[in-house]
C-alpha cells in the first residue's frame, strides 16, 4: 500500500499528461488575455511553458498543487517575454484590444466594454481581476502567485471590482 | 444596473487548437524516448546498423551453423547441435536413391561415429559414458544396415561394401578395446555392456569369417563336381549377417525363446563365470578389481534369473549375453600385472576354453556341412 502511494507521489509521464489535459486550455487562456488576444502568440507561449514544465517534471513535488506550479511557470515565462518585447498598453490601444477580444472570443458587447475598462486599469488591478475571474484562482492562490498577502489581494480585488462597477455604470 | 461579478464570470475561455495540442504531445513522446535512451549512447549507432547486423547474423546462423554441426567432429552426442547433425544425416540418407549409395552413406556415417567415439572417450562422466555407449551401438546398427543392402548389389558393389564394412568393424574393435582398457570396470553399466557385447560380437564375427574361409575350401573340394545348387543354398545360410551375429544389442521381438533354452544358457553362463573365477584368482590382480568384476557378473546373472522366473526371457537373454560377453572379454577391463597377463589372456581369449560360443558355433557349422554332404550324396 505504501509503495502504491509512493509511486503515485513520484512524478511520471502519465501524471504529467493527465495534468496537461486538465490545464492546457487554462494556460492558453491565461496567455491569451495577457497578449492582447493574439492567438498564435498565446499558443507559442503555452507550448513553451508546457515544454519547460515537462523538462523540469522530475523536480516537481507531487505533494504540491500542479495548478500553482504551472501558473508560476507561466507567470515567470510571461514576465520574461514582456522583458524582451516590452509591455506598454496605451489608452489608444485599448479599443483595438477590446475589438480583437470581441471578434476572437465571440463575446458580447457588455463583455467587450468590461474588457476595455479592465485594460484601462493599472497592471496590478487588471492582473488580480483576470486571475480571479478568468483564471478562476482563489485569493490564496493569487496571493501566492503574486507573492502578496492574501488580505491585500482580497482588498485589491474588492477595490478593483468597485472601480470597475463604477466605470461600467457610469458609461451606461 | 449590471452585476459586474456575474459579467466577469462570463468572460470566455480560450481553447488550445488541436494542431498545437498534437504537436506538443508528439514532442513529449519524443522527449520521453530521448530521456529513456539517454544513458545508452551506443543505441543510436546500433539502431542504424541493427537491420544489417541482424540480417548478417541470421544468414550466418542459417548457413554456417548446420554446416559446422554436420562437418565438425566436435559435435558429438550430448552436444546441443547434435540433433541438427542427425537431421542433416537423415536427409543425406533419404537422398541416397540406390542400394549402393545407401550402403555408402551407412558406411560413411559409421566412420563418422567412429571419429565421434574418439572424442567422447575423452570425457569421463556418467552422461558421456551413456552417450559413448549409444554411439558405439549406432555404429553396429549402421554396419548391419550396410550389410543388409548387400543382397541388392551387384558383385562388384557387394565386394566393395563388404570390404568397407570389414574395415570399419576392424577399426571399431580396435577402438573399443582401447576404450575398455581406458575405462576398465569404472565405466557406467551401459558402456560396460555396450563395450563387452560389441567386442564379443566383433570377435566372433572375425573368428567366424576365418572359420568360414577354412570350411569354404573344404566345401569347394567336396562340391566342385556335384550339386552347385546345394552349395549356393549353404552359402546363403552361412554367409553374411543372417547367421553371423553382428549385434546382440537389440533382441528382435519376434524371436521366441523357450524356458528350457534360456535356463540352459543361464547355466552355461554361470559355469563360464565359475571357470573364469578359478582362472583369475592368480597373482597380480587386485582383489578390488576381481570383486568388482565378479560383483558385476553375479549381479547380471541374478537379474537374469529373476527375469527367467518372471517369464521375461528376452530380458534374461540380453543379460546372459552381457554376462558371457563380459566374462569372455574380462581382460580388456581388468588392470593386472604383466606376470598374470599371459594366464588371463589364455583364460579369456582362447576360443576353445573361454569363448565357448565360438566353439559351439564351429561344431554347428561342421554338422551342417556334414548334412549337406549327405544330401548331395543322396
Amino acid at each position: 500500500m505504501y509503495n502504491i502511494i509512493e509511486m503515485e507521489r513520484k512524478p511520471n509521464d502519465k501524471l504529467f499528461i493527465t495534468n496537461y489535459n486538465q490545464y492546457k486550455d487554462k494556460i492558453y487562456t491565461y496567455f491569451l488575455y495577457r497578449v492582447n488576444f493574439n492567438q498564435s502568440l498565446a499558443e507559442d507561449l503555452t507550448s513553451e511553458v508546457f515544454l519547460k514544465a515537462y523538462k523540469n517534471w522530475d523536480s516537481f513535488d507531487c505533494e504540491r498543487s500542479f495548478q500553482s506550479w504551472i501558473y508560476a511557470i507561466s507567470r515567470n515565462h510571461l514576465l520574461n517575454y514582456y522583458r524582451t518585447v516590452g509591455r506598454e498598453i496605451s489608452i489608444e490601444d485599448v479599443g483595438d484590444i477590446a475589438t480583437e477580444f470581441k471578434i476572437k472570443m465571440e463575446a458580447s458587447m457588455e463583455l467587450e466594454k468590461i474588457i476595455a475598462e479592465i485594460y484601462k486599469m493599472d497592471d496590478y488591478c487588471r492582473e488580480v481581476l483576470l486571475l480571479r475571474f478568468v483564471d478562476a484562482l482563489d485569493n490564496k492562490e493569487i496571493a501566492k502567485l503574486l507573492n502578496k498577502d492574501e488580505r491585500a489581494v482580497r482588498t485589491q480585488i474588492s477595490r478593483a471590482l468597485s472601480e470597475l462597477r463604477n466605470k461600467i455604470n457610469l458609461n451606461l | 444596473m449590471i452585476n459586474i461579478e456575474d459579467q466577469l464570470n462570463k468572460l470566455p475561455q480560450g481553447k488550445l487548437s488541436k494542431r498545437v495540442d498534437w504537436r506538443l504531445r508528439f514532442i513529449f513522446f519524443k522527449l520521453r524516448w530521448q530521456n529513456n535512451f539517454a544513458n545508452y549512447n551506443f543505441l543510436p549507432a546500433f539502431g542504424k546498423i541493427a537491420p544489417v547486423t541482424i540480417a548478417v547474423v541470421l544468414l550466418l546462423s542459417i548457413v554456417c551453423l548446420p554446416y559446422y554441426a554436420y562437418a565438425s567432429e566436435d559435435v558429438v552426442r550430448g552436444n546441443m547441435l547434435y540433433p541438427i547433425k542427425q537431421g542433416i544425416e537423415r536427409i543425406e540418407l533419404s537422398l541416397a536413391d540406390t542400394p549402393a549409395k545407401k550402403a555408402n552413406v551407412y558406411n560413411k556415417l559409421a566412420e563418422r561415429r567412429l571419429a565421434e567415439i574418439e572424442k567422447l572417450s575423452g570425457k569421463n562422466s556418467a552422461t558421456a559414458n551413456d552417450n559413448l555407449a549409444a554411439t558405439i551401438d549406432e555404429i553396429t546398427v549402421l554396419t548391419q544396415a550396410s550389410s543388409e543392402t548387400e543382397e541388392q548389389l551387384n558383385t562388384e558393389e557387394k565386394k566393395q561394401v563388404k570390404n568397407k564394412v570389414a574395415q570399419i568393424k576392424e577399426e571399431q574393435l580396435d577402438r573399443m578395446e582401447k576404450i575398455a582398457n581406458k575405462f576398465g570396470l569404472q565405466a557406467s553399466d551401459n558402456l560396460l555392456d555396450s563395450l563387452a557385447v560389441n567386442i564379443d560380437d566383433l570377435k566372433k564375427d572375425k573368428q567366424a569369417k576365418n572359420n568360414f574361409f577354412e570350411v569354404l575350401s573344404e566345401i569347394k573340394i567336396a562340391t566342385s563336381t556335384r550339386n552347385n545348387k546345394n552349395f549356393a543354398h549353404s552359402r546363403g545360410i552361412t554367409s553374411g549377417s543372417t547367421t553371423v551375429p553382428t549385434s546382440t544389442i537389440k533382441i528382435k521381438p519376434n524371436i521366441k525363446i523357450s524356458q528350457k533354452t534360456i535356463s540352459e544358457s543361464w547355466d552355461a553362463a554361470s559355469d563360464q563365470v565359475t571357470v573364469l573365477k578359478n582362472d583369475l584368482i592368480t597373482e597380480g590382480i587386485k582383489n578390488t578389481e576381481l570383486d568388482n568384476l565378479f560383483g558385476k557378473l553375479d549381479d547380471r546373472l541374478n537379474k537374469a534369473q529373476t527375469a527367467i522366473k518372471s517369464g521375461n526371457f528376452n530380458q534374461a537373454n540380453g543379460l546372459i549375453k552381457s554376462t558371457e560377453a563380459l566374462s569372455n572379454n574380462a581382460k580388456h577391463f581388468l588392470r593386472f600385472s604383466d606376470k598374470a597377463t599371459s594366464t588371463i589372456w589364455q583364460a579369456t581369449s582362447s576360443p576353445e576354453q573361454a569363448t565357448s560360443s565360438i566353439g559351439n558355433w564351429r561344431k554347428e557349422m561342421e554338422k551342417r556341412i556334414k548334412d549337406m554332404r549327405g544330401r548331395s550324396g543322396n
